[in-house]
């Protein structure tokens, strides 16, 4: 564990008197009566380096966002260098009370220059009404200097890697002439995005900061970071603060069993099949079979799904699980591998090819790709089956057919002329459903299918599957709620930084098993490889 | 119609006349079928601003080979529709192939066909030894209907029954819906794009031959000014018959309505200033209404 000496660094005020770079106390923030932070408290001092943990949805992100002023909390205080914030204020207000925040997209502007994407957010240097180019480049020049980034202020963002633009996201967030400007930054995820390798280069700019007295928030789920990079460490669950910790004197293990919390429950029974849906069997069996497919985010995976099965892929944000969907289906282009279906390679897989080899994909972006939000329900469900009659769509059958999917699929309301936008996130998933399944196809690629969905169509959409399953067909779910996973699925794949790290499947499925494979706690990994020899998947 | 029950009654005399009806709709045939063709690229999300300027080439081509080259009619229109439907096909390569803002390559391609047609001209318009035979395909009357209410007519059905009764017209509305959705449902977003593109100049270069054979010339200077009405006139569209999306019959309508709502007015004398001003307030009104009738949830 590394230890903070460089932490006293000269612009450190001295003294345990000085107050905390940030002190938040009894935050509390509520949407339509559903508490998603309760009673939160956090203190960081001066140069500290404090990470937060918790699963999607367990309040991490609207702390971030009380902080930054986009949600008024309901009540609690927030104090910064012992400077107590107003109830609420502006986003364009965190700045100025020395609130610094690097999100996970970064908010850098491509298609400028270094030096004006710095200008943009810390200010010109100006003589009368023009830009001082060369004051610009000079404190770019010391802003890149500072967080290691090798490249002239007029190079395009554009044109940086990755690692650079989020380094220099960070030096943004910086003010070199007067440090004490800023008294707190928040990263989101810095490393989501970035290449492994490159990590380190973050955490050295990190520490940089937090030697220059800077607090620093660091959000991950990676908690092998937290162990390089972190002096303290909050697990959050359900929207309150679990426990904070030394990261000196924790484990991985308990770190974990804290995200996860002891509700997390064995296995759940999968329900059985009550309907068989004639429309959605496909009229071939055949398997899903991934051989060392490569692609961005994605390395050399290889697996089979079979026909009757239902396989959930679980993976934290950025582990490559959605490129994984998206290279099978052929939406982003495959650099190595070969995907099969049934006994037929899909050559260059195109969604167009993938088609018509038997494959669907919906896609976790409901409204920006799956769904054609100003086109009605039944121009959604007939676009790839129009029946055709003399040349012109057979206006009669078109309604025919939609109708009966409508109905099929429990669509609600019953109207197909309704317009997809003005349907509920569940409803817009069953219009989706009712979409490809009619397709009858024999593998079906689901990412994220019930995000957004409320507990009844969740319930529905997972039957669906499985009797798309029970019909003959190879299903593939995506899913960040591995309570989901357990619930719908034979058998779940894991996997870590694009690749597939280990399998959970026939008793071992369970939501904490599948989590801390995904943490890739080694003695869990160990153990679930060791239930994959013992079980051994049986075809259903 | 309610422009037409009001000028009806503000000038009895003059406004409610078949002849005054027939008169708007055939001097409107060369406006609303560049309307169609506008229509073509704004369902697959596409603009092209340069559909006034093949109407323009459209126009002085087919007087130039008619007169110069002194070929058949039937070629010389073939000739005439070819050139803006490969002016398309350049604009949808341009698009599709290159990913470049459609909006800006049209412009870019308008100022090249302007250009192109100067030459053509030599800035002169043609109208020497034009044969007869282009004038009459105008005047002639079918039933007692001018030809170019007849080939508005025939071809808005055509244009109907592509857009809202083919599989390619759905797809060419899922690709303006979403390039992405699209795609992932395995349609060649870049074919649909390119084709919507050559309709397009298809229709504006039967919109230049209908234009020329009105007039039996060609003018140099014609074209662009037909531009804004007809995009006004597939927004306006947008506000009726299929609420929110652009379609056939909403922009005839959307055109009749337009022009009957300037004929009324010149009618009553109003001084020539309105006419540009009811047009600019018709296409922001209609592109308002358009915005707010695609209905909330659909913006992100």
């Amino acid at each position: 564990m590394m230890t903070r000496l460089e932490a006293a660094g000269p612009t450190l005020l001295p003294g345990s008197e000085s107050p905390a770079a940030l002190a938040v106390a009894g935050l509390t923030k509520a949407f339509v009566g559903r508490v998603v932070l309760d009673n939160f408290d956090i203190k960081v001092k001066r140069g500290e380096i404090h990470a937060l943990l918790g699963q999607n949805g367990s309040g991490k992100s609207t702390f971030i966002k009380c902080l930054a002023g986009v949600y008024r909390a309901d009540a609690g205080s927030i104090s910064v260098a012992g400077m107590a914030l107003p109830k609420a204020f502006p986003p364009n207000a965190a700045r100025k009370f020395g609130l610094g925040f690097v999100h996970q997209d970064l908010g850098l502007a491509l298609d400028m220059t270094i030096a004006d994407n710095l200008g943009l957010v810390r200010g010109f240097h100006t003589a009368g009404p023009f830009v001082r180019q060369r004051e610009q480049a000079r404190s770019a020049r010391e802003i890149l200097d500072f967080v290691g980034v090798k490249a002239t202020p007029q190079t395009l963002v554009r044109d940086l890697p990755v690692t650079a633009r989020t380094l220099l996201a960070i030096g943004r967030a910086v003010d070199l002439q007067d440090s004490s400007n800023l008294n707190c930054l928040v990263l989101d995820e810095p490393t989501a995005s970035l290449p492994d390798t490159d990590a380190h280069l973050l955490f050295d700019a990190v520490r940089q900061l937090s030697s220059l007295g800077v607090a620093v928030i660091y959000v991950s789920h990676r908690l092998e970071e937290i162990e390089r990079l972190a002096d303290n460490v909050t697990v959050l669950r359900d929207g309150r603060k679990i426990a904070t910790h030394q990261v000196a004197n924790t484990t991985r293990a308990q770190l974990v069993e804290e995200i996860l919390g002891e509700t997390s429950g064995g296995p759940r029974g999968r329900t059985a099949t009550t309907r068989a849906l004639d429309l959605i069997a496909p009229p071939e069996k055949r398997a899903l079979r991934a051989e060392n497919i490569s692609g961005v985010r994605v390395a050399n995976v290889s697996f089979a799904v079979e026909p009757g099965e239902i396989v959930g892929v679980a993976g934290l944000a950025g582990s490559g699980r959605s490129e994984l969907c998206r290279l099978l289906f052929g939406a982003q282009r495959l650099t190595g591998g070969r995907v099969w279906i049934g006994d037929t390679p899909v050559e260059d897989p195109t969604p167009a090819k993938s088609i018509r080899a038997g494959v669907a994909y919906i896609p976790e972006d409901r409204r920006g790709q799956a769904c054609l939000m100003t086109m009605t329900v039944r121009e959604n469900i007939m676009l790839l089956r129009s029946p055709i009659r003399r040349g012109l769509i057979d206006r009669r059958r078109d309604r025919q057919v939609a109708s009966d999917a409508i109905d099929q699929f429990d669509v609600r309301p019953r109207d197909p002329e309704a317009l997809v936008a003005s349907l509920s996130g569940g409803n817009q998933q069953k219009v989706m459903l009712a979409k490809w399944f009619g397709l009858q196809p024999s593998v079906i690629v689901l990412d994220e299918p019930v995000q957004g969905v409320d507990v009844g169509a969740k319930a529905q959409v997972f039957e669906y599957l499985r009797a798309a399953a029970s019909a003959g067909a190879a299903v593939l779910v995506v899913d960040s709620d591995f309570d989901n996973l357990t619930d719908v699925c034979d058998r779940v794949l894991i996997i870590r930084q694009g690749e597939l790290v280990g399998e959970v499947d026939g008793d071992s499925i369970d939501t904490s098993e599948i989590t801390r494979a995904t943490f890739g706690v080694s003695a869990v990994a160990d153990h679930v490889a060791a239930a994959n020899c013992r079980t051994g998947y049986s075809n259903v | 119609m309610v422009l037409i029950v009001v000028f009806s009654i503000l000038a009895p005399q003059t406004f409610a006349t078949f002849g005054n009806a027939t008169t708007i709709l055939s001097t409107q045939s060369v406006l609303a079928l560049l309307a169609l063709s506008a229509l073509c690229t704004l369902v697959v999300g596409q603009f092209d601003l340069s559909l006034g300027a093949q109407l323009g080439l459209a126009q002085v081509i087919l007087p130039g080979v008619l007169s110069r080259q002194e070929v058949d009619l039937v070629v010389g229109i073939l000739v005439a529709v070819a050139c803006t439907t490969l002016v398309g096909l350049l604009n949808g390569l341009l698009v599709a192939k290159l990913k470049l803002d459609s909006f800006i390559v049209t412009l870019g391609v308008a100022t090249i066909l302007s250009a192109v047609v100067l030459w053509y001209t030599d800035s002169q318009t043609i109208f020497q030894n034009v044969p007869a035979s282009l004038v009459e395909i105008s005047t002639t009357e079918l039933w007692g209907i001018p030809m170019p209410i007849i080939y508005l007519a025939i071809l808005t059905v055509i244009v109907w029954l592509v857009l809202e009764r083919t599989a390619f017209g759905r797809r060419m509305e899922a690709v303006g819906g979403s390039q992405n959705a699209a795609r992932l449902s395995g349609i060649d977003t870049d074919r649909v794009t390119v084709i919507a593109f050559m309709m397009g100049g298809a229709l504006a270069g039967m919109a230049g031959v209908l234009q020329s054979s009105q007039v039996g010339s060609g003018n140099p200077a014609l074209g662009p000014e037909f531009l804004l009405p007809a995009f006004a006139a597939a927004f306006l569209g947008a506000t009726s018959f299929r609420v929110g999306r652009f379609n056939v019959w909403g922009t005839i309508i959307a055109v009749l309505t337009v022009a009957t709502g300037v004929a009324g007015l010149n009618l009553l004398g109003v001084p020539q200033w309105v006419n540009p001003l009811f047009n600019g307030t018709a296409l922001l009104v209609a592109v308002t209404a358009t915005r707010f009738l695609r209905g909330a949830g659909t913006t992100t």
